[in-house]
């Protein structure tokens, strides 16, 4: 469980970096795996937002926890790698994204019955796909909230929107998913 | 609220979204609360089936190492510093020494030179004039 500190303690925490790097490195690989879904390239934007945290971890303040102040800089990194590459990042996307089955795979409940196991699957499968098909902000946002359970006020301050911007894009998220998920177009 | 609550309204309580009203009736109506469940229960079982699928994928991605200081920063910087300074000194010192080894080899040449024009024989005839005055 994340600490999280007072504007004090934060800076004190950063100068060890190795224990930053410990927490968090597998939680933003996370997001921005789910994000890109690529992991060669999820790999590298990993080490250039722990990179751009080690350069600026002196301006850290600690008005956010060093959780939210690292997905901040995530979520711009992902963001400007979507944007600097999209044609790039969608033929690469055809050839080497993640298959879908790599995630419905992994999700793991012996106590459902096969039968139940199936339709589990065909929801993770059903999700999966509209996430991927959701306009950046809605997806990071979606991402963000049912993925890294973050609260709204957390998800405002690690993508730069008001709270109200955040909870506008994670209805719109969520009513895609629930209509993919029913079958409905 | 004496309906059921809508698609639309479904989603926004999963989304976050508490209005008193529909709190009142998803507290009675069984229905309505499986709707919420069922939206509830994909997205939480999507969460967790991303975290197992990433973490077996983090497991190989390698350690993330902090740049070289020598490389980078303050050593960059450092580093380019001293080497404009030692190109600043060694350059004038270097083209000092040589024109000093120049001049050195230009007044050789012109001693030699000198010893040249002032022999009162020619090189050459030096032999033939050292054989003549030994025979006075």
């Amino acid at each position: 469980m994340e600490t999280v500190l007072t504007a004090e303690a934060a800076p004190v925490l950063l100068d060890d970096f190795d224990i930053v790097v410990r927490q968090h490195q597998a939680r933003i690989f996370r997001f921005v795996l789910a994000c890109i879904r690529d992991r060669e390239s999820a790999e590298n934007l990993t080490q250039e937002c722990l990179l751009r945290a080690y350069r600026a971890r002196g301006r850290f303040r600690g008005e956010a926890s060093p959780s939210t102040w690292l997905m901040q800089i995530a979520v711009n990194l992902v963001r400007s790698h979507m944007a600097s590459s999209r044609l790039k990042f969608w033929r690469k996307a055809e050839r080497s994204a993640v298959d879908l089955s790599s995630v419905e795979d992994w999700l793991a409940d012996p106590q459902l019955s096969p039968e139940a196991q199936v339709l589990a699957r065909q929801r993770v499968a059903a999700v999966w796909e509209a996430a991927g098909a959701l306009p950046e902000r809605q997806r990071t946002v979606f991402l963000l909230r049912f993925v890294e359970e973050m609260e709204l006020l957390e998800i405002a301050a690690a993508t730069g929107m008001k709270e109200g911007t955040v909870k506008a894009h994670l209805f719109r998220a969520v009513e895609s998913v629930r209509r993919r998920i029913e079958g409905k177009r | 609220v004496n309906r059921h609550l809508t698609p639309e309204e479904i989603s926004a309580r999963v989304a976050g979204e508490r209005k008193p009203a529909l709190e009142g009736h998803l507290a009675e109506c069984g229905e309505c609360q499986a709707a919420v469940e069922r939206l509830d229960r994909a997205l939480a079982r999507f969460g967790g089936a991303v975290k197992q699928w990433s973490a077996r994928e983090f497991a190989g991605t390698r350690p993330f190492q902090l740049p070289s200081r020598s490389l980078t920063g303050f050593g960059l910087r450092f580093a380019a510093a001293v080497a404009m300074v030692v190109v600043a000194v060694a350059v004038p010192v270097y083209r000092e020494r040589r024109a000093a080894d120049l001049a050195q080899q230009d007044e050789a040449l012109l001693q030699e030179v000198q010893a040249d024009i002032s022999r009162s024989v020619p090189l050459p005839m030096e032999t033939l004039a050292n054989l003549e005055r030994s025979g006075k």
